[in-house]
């Protein structure tokens, strides 16, 4: 029996020291991550058979298991992926908001507001050099803020490439670790034995894995594990596979593979995620934010630059920036459509005004060139540019187009009003000047015009084959048969067309000036009544345009005087101003109350001044001068890059152009050439509220603040779930540390509890003791 | 004879309580062993507070079962010191053979419940030798890896 009571007593100090063994690995393993509490579960021992009776041989220890959650650990493993994502996102994008979203002075706002206002103190002073390269300076660091983002951001990208190849490799460096645990684990349990340290270590190692990307696990039968990301085997009980990053030549975009020939695993979570995320989305998507904002920002300035004059006047040659591109591949530059030659810049349809300009007599003559996107050339462009008098096109070898003047004539894009746009003399000039209305001018097979000149009368036949269509005959068709006419010259008449008007001149000017409309079939499709006497004058009416035309439509508005009479002496004197459809714009008196040479304002804009001298509404006197809203309706200009402002089409490229770098002169500031002309700068100064149609209607500084906001509003909502996911997680960790971690307090009183269990137990049993021998001392 | 017939008939239902007694606190102990063995600190106290109830009314059982042989005593004129229920009995002649056979069941029911008790009392003592030693050992690492959340008080003129 004692050996029995021996054997009992054994048993105990056994379990006893498993509990204690067990107690003393959790104190010591309380602060080790991922660590679970262990306990010691105890049974009775297996009695045995004595002489019949079932001897009972106390306790022994049974398995040392872990305080474990699956359910939670699980959990948290997905909520750690979760939360490896937001973190990483919530890293880059602040890393991303410190480049665009720099409200110093380094930044794009104080940059665009510098430039604004050293536009605006110019405008005060055009032809001042310090305030010139001030703008030219401040134009150059908005550029080169630009650039500098564009650059971080570029760079980003390649450390982000980086960070995912080490965030890859950490991967594969766990799944190895998992792997091997997965064969270690079924050995030993295999054995009849818990690996608990084991399988904390990966458990820990899989929520680390779960930090770096999204994956499943799987628990085996015996005790490995599988896990999953985005549903491909990355550890099994047998096998390690490995991720690899690649890039997708054909997209650009980053690719998860499972091994590098492997199937493509769309990784959405951990910093892996984030990391895929940052490059193929956030990353791609500011660059073009910016690129879009730059190219816009380029666009704006040059629409207004390329259209405007420096202070040093015309010019006499320009050189396109962007070289024309064989975008059709003939073999040949110059027969691709204009709108698609490779230019960095849409070319649409409309309409381009040129003005040249003969620089000894400032005489400007304005021409506009119409183009059709789906239809003009480059080689039709060209020819239309060449084909102005004084203005040459070509292209060099390397596919820049070159515009250049003739000898003494200089040229221009400018919406300006012609200055002095009654060039020919129709408006109460100094020839005896008959205009018809505008036509086209039916006229039939055999019509006739009578005139009489210095040498006597004369009659000219229209025949059908000088016009393309005899009843819907043109100014210019009547013009030329006019002036092939052998007595209409020889009587010193010239004919000439304007606004859809034929137009009869003598060639001299004065009071003597004289001829006759005697009469012919073709008066009355001409609008001319029979026996009209037209006279020249010894003074000449002279009109002068001024002001900056601010109308929305580009046309050409038409002076008549509403009655034959001298400018600043006949009472009721009046002038009418039509507009391209016939519409009256204004009626202006300039009669016996006006005095000559004094301005006369006129809508949108416009200034007119007329000088003494006679109208006549009865000869048809009338001028006809272009309102431009828009010298280049079609962005050809900018496309080409024909005195731009910034070259460049992106972010990266942006910069101002060279010359005007080296030279702030060339700065377009006006419209006219004029040194003190300002108009150019006041428009680009518009552009600091203007909507600008490629930002959505923002302006410039709204659509920036717009692009950094969103970046801020990104982060914003990153942080607020980061703070949700994190406050979830440890909400789940306080959880698994109440069940499994290890508390060194709980674990001493514990112990306590149990010396204390056993103290009073084995007091009590004494007393019991002395109870027994009382009562077996009576038997 | 009557008295001591009556006193006789007393004195076994006290020994039949003291063996329903034992019965219940062999029980107890068992109960006791289980705890000891599970190591569970809470069933450990639980069944020992259960035993220490059974337990309460043994020293009035004892005062009960004194008086009686006490008055037995005085009806045969010997001192009490020198009786058992052994002795009792053989004194009653017939009248005793039941109070006989009640001693038989009362020798097996303590024998069971005291070695039961003998059995945990080794185990208990065994146990709580091991925890004093391994606690006082624990509290020491305890108190020696970790600073004193105050810090440790200095000899300020040292």
């Amino acid at each position: 029996m004692s050996s029995l009571s021996l054997d009992i007593g054994l048993r105990s100090l056994l379990t006893a020291q498993s509990n204690l063994e067990t107690i003393g690995h959790n104190v010591a393993n309380a602060s080790t991550p991922g660590y679970s509490r262990q306990n010691v579960l105890v049974s009775a021992a297996p009695g045995f058979n004595l002489r019949g009776l079932m001897m009972g041989r106390g306790v022994q220890a049974d398995v040392v298991q872990r305080t474990v959650d699956q359910l939670l650990q699980n959990r948290i493993v997905r909520q750690s992926s979760s939360l490896g994502r937001l973190g990483a996102r919530l890293s880059n994008l602040s890393e991303l908001e410190s480049y665009v979203g720099s409200t110093g002075d380094s930044g794009v706002p104080a940059r665009l507001a510098k430039l604004f206002a050293d536009l605006s103190t110019l405008s005060t002073a055009p032809a001042d050099p310090l305030l010139r390269s001030g703008v030219v300076q401040s134009a150059d660091d908005l550029a080169g803020t630009l650039n500098q983002i564009a650059g971080n951001v570029q760079q980003l990208r390649k450390d982000t490439v980086g960070a995912l190849r080490a965030n890859v490799d950490a991967a594969n460096t766990l799944a190895k670790r998992i792997g091997d645990l997965n064969r270690r684990i079924p050995e030993i349990e295999g054995g009849g034995l818990q690996a608990n340290d084991l399988r904390d270590q990966r458990d820990q190692a899989v929520r680390e894995l779960a930090e770096l990307i999204d994956l499943q696990v799987v628990e085996e039968p015996f005790g490995a594990v599988r896990v999953l990301v985005g549903g491909h085997m990355l550890v099994s009980p047998t096998k390690v596979g490995e991720l690899a990053v690649q890039s997708d030549p054909s997209t650009g975009e980053t690719v998860l593979r499972m091994g590098a020939k492997g199937p493509t695993i769309a990784a959405k979570g951990g910093g892996i995620g984030a990391l895929i995320e940052l490059l193929d989305d956030d990353l791609p998507q500011l660059a073009g934010k910016l690129d879009q904002y730059a190219r816009n920002l380029a666009l704006e300035f040059n629409r207004r630059h390329t259209t405007g004059v420096p202070g040093s006047g015309p010019f006499t040659l320009l050189t396109a920036q962007n070289p024309i591109q064989d975008t059709n591949l003939s073999g040949f530059l110059g027969d691709e459509l204009i709108s698609a030659a490779g230019l960095p810049f849409d070319v649409s349809s409309g309409a381009l005004y040129v003005n040249v300009t003969e620089l000894a007599t400032g005489a400007v003559t304005k021409q506009k060139i119409s183009i059709q996107a789906s239809k003009t050339s480059v080689d039709q462009f060209i020819a239309a540019l060449d084909s102005i008098e004084g203005l040459n096109a070509k292209l060099d070898p390397q596919g820049h187009l070159q515009v250049f003047g003739d000898p003494g004539y200089g040229f221009d894009f400018s919406p300006r009003l012609d200055p002095d746009p009654d060039a020919l003399g129709t408006f109460g000039g100094g020839q005896a000047t008959l205009s018809t209305p505008a036509g086209p001018f039916a006229l039939a097979i055999g019509d006739t015009l009578d005139l009489s000149g210095p040498l006597g009368p004369f009659s000219i036949a229209f025949n059908a084959a000088d016009f393309a269509q005899l009843g819907a005959a043109t100014a210019d068709e009547l013009a030329e048969v006019l002036n092939a006419d052998a007595n209409f010259q020889a009587n010193g008449l010239v004919a000439s067309s304007s606004a859809g008007r034929l137009v009869i001149q003598t060639q001299g000017s004065g009071a003597s000036q004289t001829f006759t409309v005697t009469g012919g079939s073709a008066l009355p499709a001409l609008g001319v009544a029979p026996g009209t006497v037209v006279n020249g004058h010894d003074s000449e009416v002279a009109a002068a345009l001024s002001g900056v035309y601010t109308g929305a439509a580009s046309g050409t508005w038409t002076l008549q005087p509403l009655g034959d009479g001298t400018v600043g002496t006949t009472p009721g004197l009046a002038v009418q101003v039509l507009d391209g459809a016939g519409q009256l714009v204004a009626t202006l008196d300039v009669g016996a109350g006006y005095t000559p040479g004094d301005e006369l304002v006129l809508p949108d804009g416009v200034r007119l001044s007329l000088g003494p001298g006679q109208l006549s509404a009865s000869q048809g006197d009338f001028l006809a001068f272009d309102v431009v809203a828009d010298a280049d309706e079609t962005d050809v200009l900018a496309a080409l890059g024909l005195n731009v402002l910034f070259t460049g089409d992106d972010a990266d490229t942006l910069a101002v152009r060279k010359d005007i770098l080296a030279d702030p002169s060339r700065l377009a500031a006006g419209l006219g050439g004029a040194s003190g002309d300002a108009q150019n700068l006041l428009r680009m100064l518009e552009l600091d509220h203007s909507a600008v149609a490629g930002l959505q209607g923002d302006s410039l500084a709204e659509h920036y603040a717009g692009l950094s906001g969103d970046v801020a509003l990104e982060i914003s909502a990153a942080q607020s779930t980061r703070d949700a996911e994190q406050q979830l997680l440890a909400s789940l960790e306080d959880r698994r540390d109440q069940l499994s971690g290890v508390n060194i307090d709980e674990e001493l009183v514990r112990m306590i509890e149990q010396e204390q269990a056993y103290a009073a137990a084995s007091q009590f049993l004494r007393v019991v003791n002395d109870l027994q021998t009382e009562l077996l001392n009576i038997l | 004879m009557s008295d001591v017939r009556a006193t006789l008939r007393q004195l076994e239902g006290c020994v039949q309580e003291e063996i329903g007694a034992q019965g219940r606190a062999a029980e107890r102990l068992e109960a006791q062993a289980e705890a000891l063995r599970t190591g569970d600190p809470a069933a450990l106290a639980a069944s020992t507070l259960e035993l220490e109830r059974e337990l309460a009314a043994a020293p009035a059982r004892a005062e009960r079962r004194a008086a009686l042989v006490r008055a037995l005593a005085a009806r045969w004129s010997v001192d009490p010191r020198s009786l058992r229920l052994s002795s009792i009995a053989l004194r009653a002649g017939d009248e005793g053979r039941r109070l006989e056979r009640l001693r038989e069941d009362l020798r097996g029911a303590t024998a069971r419940a005291a070695r039961a008790m003998r059995r945990n009392a080794l185990v208990a003592r065994l146990h709580q030798r091991a925890w004093s030693e391994v606690l006082e050992g624990a509290l020491a690492t305890v108190a020696g890896d970790e600073a004193l959340p105050g810090g440790q008080l200095v000899d300020a003129e040292a």
